[in-house]
């Protein structure tokens, strides 16, 4: 195996394998990255068993086929520090042979063999979406998922697929973030599992690999596992086992007031808010009131904070208790321009966010104890 | 200087207090012998007879026929016991109640204002005795464990000093039984080593003990020794709630221990609410016929104070052991992690059942406070006759 690679892309396409590389892993073997180089150019294989992917690797030219494992920190700390634009790899006896200007390293290289496969995208019945659509769907609901709920499979994202849309949900039992994404179904009928949740890590993966932000994705979605491709990856990723919550049933049809909110100015308060409060008291308390709604927190030994935002509110005033963190996650993801609509019933009831593009993420307050 | 204040057959007490005409009469407080109830208290009239508390109602009778039951008044015994606390709470803020009727008090810091330990505990004495027309006995001692003994020296209406100077010379005639955390079987297996007597125990070399109780031998020696570091908590600072219980038999019928380990959670559930408090971290701990002892423990994801979700932690915890269960000589429940009640995140998904918990929780824990504990029972608790009446333990924690 000989190859010629531009520095730049070779070590991009590795940091995006390394996203999947584990730390620490019984399996040494996994802290590799497969290269396989063939007459139509090269790929980088990673994974851990759950998510695995495959990236193509642009810009090089192969002299001469191989296959070979290349411990990934290594390499990448190799291709961090070198300074020449080309660098050359070479597979010899003594193991991977990595030359560029006047540095030259040669690294052990593992037996391609032993490396578990990770499947790729051959024809399959898929959907279609728009990259940058599904990007933004990942980037809203992600945040919420809960990698340590044992009760339900919240540790990912569900892709429902529906009509013309996959709805991607999230949620970790004190909030749901939900965001529609338009799709085409390319020889889809029935969907295999009409309830697949992607682990979060992955979904990282794939908000990451999508590069240019017109460039189509396609996803196969499987009974246990997920196929998808965009720009130059190819993710796959075992679903999340277990049941994901009957979302649907706990975003209110109906709510009793409605507020407009801008997220800048709403994003500003709700910091400042977060800065007076304690582990004891998580709690900021939003009043709505005429005209005006205020933020007020507290915490023993801490302080107190105030914040006010004009509001149009003409009802008796209501108050009701989040955890700030909650609210400040979900304006974060938001463009500071947008404008939000708060859906609010009483204090203990679930209040709701929605945005014209048909976003809607939903938060339980807190309540007095007993 | 650590006081321990044990009020005298407190609940019989306060019953003759309030109905002259029982004075000089047997009195059992408890449950009624059809209802297989159990004594609760005993005055020292019945006591002459052999009753004494925990013995069946059943049984006592047959000892004493001609006693006086009386069903326990819970709420106005935990009245008078708030007034008793009351009286500590003058002399020092760091009160440890063990139960209704006894705590420890460290009064090392009250000396300046109030006098010595031993003047402390005159007056605390006059005090009860006064305001409530109850007595005391108290023990005064340079750490818990000689303070405990102490106030069970001189019973009733009593009052026993332990000299640092003098501890050897009144530990040492005492019976190993004396010794928290021996019980029948270990007193059995000390006996088989020719140790009767705190002198005779403290004679032994350490390794020998630690093979016949594991690391609860060094621990035995150290007692011995009349050494006992652990501070007075008050409960509001209490970083652990825990109850444990050794039987009088070692158990090793799964069924039996989930019983006992539910009344050990409910116990610890209730004292968590009666505080305001939730916890985060569920123990279990687990000691078996040959002193071999683990713990497990476990993390919620939120701090509760529900017995339904305590219970399925501790019982969680308890079924990955059962495989391996061995005769179970102790067994206990216990949480830590605790913080104060304030607002409670609420949930999407379990909102009804959190309620229903929380009112079941409420409802039974006014029952009781009304009617006692074992006024409301679970159906497995029932069966198996598992009640825990909460003693102090050596190694609480």
């Amino acid at each position: 195996m000989k190859l010629h690679c531009q520095r730049s892309e070779l070590a991009s396409a590795f940091q995006i394998v390394n996203g999947v590389v584990p730390a620490r892993t019984p399996k040494d073997i996994l802290k590799n990255v497969h290269l396989i180089a063939t007459a139509d150019g090269c790929t980088l294989v990673g994974t851990d068993q759950e998510v695995g992917i495959r990236v193509d690797v642009g810009g090089i030219e192969v002299e001469e086929p191989g296959e070979t494992l290349l411990p990934a920190s290594r390499v990448i700390s190799v291709l961090r520090e070198l300074t020449e634009p080309v660098v050359d790899l070479e597979l010899t006896e003594e193991g991977v042979l990595i030359r560029s200007g006047h540095s030259e390293f040669q690294l052990a290289a593992g037996d391609p063999a032993e490396f578990p496969p990770v499947s790729s995208f051959d024809d399959q019945p898929h959907y279609v979406l728009q990259g940058d659509h599904l990007r933004e769907a990942i980037r809203r609901t992600l945040f919420a998922t809960d990698t340590e709920s044992t009760r339900y499979a919240l540790g990912g994202v569900l892709v429902e697929p529906g009509d013309g849309k996959l709805t991607l949900a999230a949620t970790d039992s004190r909030r749901l973030a939900v965001m529609p994404a338009a799709c085409t179904a390319e020889g889809v009928d029935q969907p295999e599992n009409p309830q697949p949740v992607i682990p979060s890590k992955a979904m990282t993966l794939i908000e990451r690999s999508i590069a240019e932000h017109d460039s189509p994705v396609q996803l196969a979605l499987h009974a246990n596992d997920v196929l998808i491709r965009c720009g130059r990856s190819t993710i796959y990723a075992r679903l999340v086992e277990g049941r994901f919550p009957r979302y649907s049933d706990v975003i209110p049809a109906e709510s009793t007031y409605l507020v407009d909110l801008v997220v800048g100015p709403f994003y500003s308060a709700v910091r400042q808010s977060q800065i007076v409060t304690s582990d004891e008291s998580r709690g900021v308390d939003f009043t709505f009131a005429d005209g005006t709604l205020t933020l007020t927190s507290r915490a023993a030994d801490v302080g107190q904070a105030r914040i006010e935002l004009p509001i149009a509110w003409d009802h008796d005033p209501l108050t009701i208790t989040f955890d700030p963190r909650f609210v400040a996650e979900f304006l974060r993801v938001l463009p500071a321009e947008a404008a939000v609509q708060l859906h609010l019933i009483d204090e203990s009831s679930a209040a709701v966010f929605r945005t014209d593009d048909g976003y809607a993420y939903v938060v339980m307050p807190l309540a007095r104890d007993h | 200087m650590i006081l321990h204040v044990d009020m005298d057959a407190f609940y019989a007490s306060v019953e003759e207090r309030d109905r002259p005409e029982l004075v000089g009469r047997p009195v059992i407080v408890g449950g009624t012998p059809e209802g297989r109830g159990v004594v609760a208290a005993a005055n020292y009239v019945v006591r002459k007879f052999g009753v004494h508390s925990a013995m069946p109602t059943g049984k006592a009778l047959r000892l004493c026929p001609e006693a006086i039951v009386l069903r326990p008044r819970m709420e106005h015994y935990a009245a008078v016991s708030r007034q008793i606390r009351d009286v500590f709470e003058r002399y020092t803020s760091l009160v440890e109640p063990l139960s209704l009727d006894e705590a420890f008090l460290d009064v090392t810091g009250s000396r300046q204002l109030f006098g010595t330990a031993v003047e402390i505990a005159h007056q605390i004495r006059a005090d009860i005795l006064r305001e409530t027309r109850l007595t005391a006995s108290v023990g005064v001692a340079p750490n818990k464990f000689l303070a405990k003994i102490a106030s069970d020296f001189d019973k009733p209406d009593g009052l026993t000093i332990v000299d640092p100077e003098g501890i050897q010379q009144f530990l040492d005639p005492l019976p190993v039984s004396r010794l928290w955390g021996v019980g029948k079987v270990a007193c059995r297996l000390l006996q088989q080593l020719g140790v009767e007597t705190i002198a005779q125990l403290r004679q032994l070399p350490v390794e020998l003990l630690q093979d016949r109780f594991g690391r609860h031998g060094e621990h035995l020696l150290q007692l011995a020794n009349g050494i006992d570091g652990r501070p007075v908590i008050p409960d509001r600072e209490a970083k652990s709630i825990s109850h444990e219980t050794t039987f009088s038999v070692d158990i090793d019928d799964p069924a039996l221990l989930r019983a006992w380990l539910l009344e050990l959670t409910e116990q610890v559930a209730r004292r968590l609410r009666r505080h305001g408090l939730r916890a985060r971290t569920v123990m279990l701990k687990v000691r078996y016929w040959d002193f071999r002892t683990i713990t497990r423990s476990h993390t919620l994801p939120a701090a509760t104070s529900s017995t339904g979700t305590l219970w399925e932690a501790a019982s969680g915890m308890f079924s990955q052991l059962e495989a391996k269960l061995h005769p179970v000589r102790l067994l206990g429940m216990g949480t830590s992690g605790l913080e104060q009640e304030g607002q409670v995140q609420l949930s999407l998904f379990d909102e009804p059942d959190r309620r229903k918990q929380h009112n079941l929780d409420s409802t039974s824990d006014e029952i009781r406070n009304r009617f006692g504990t074992s006024a409301l029972r679970r159906g497995s608790q029932l069966e198996h006759g598992a009640e825990h009446r909460p003693q102090p333990r050596p190694d609480d924690s």
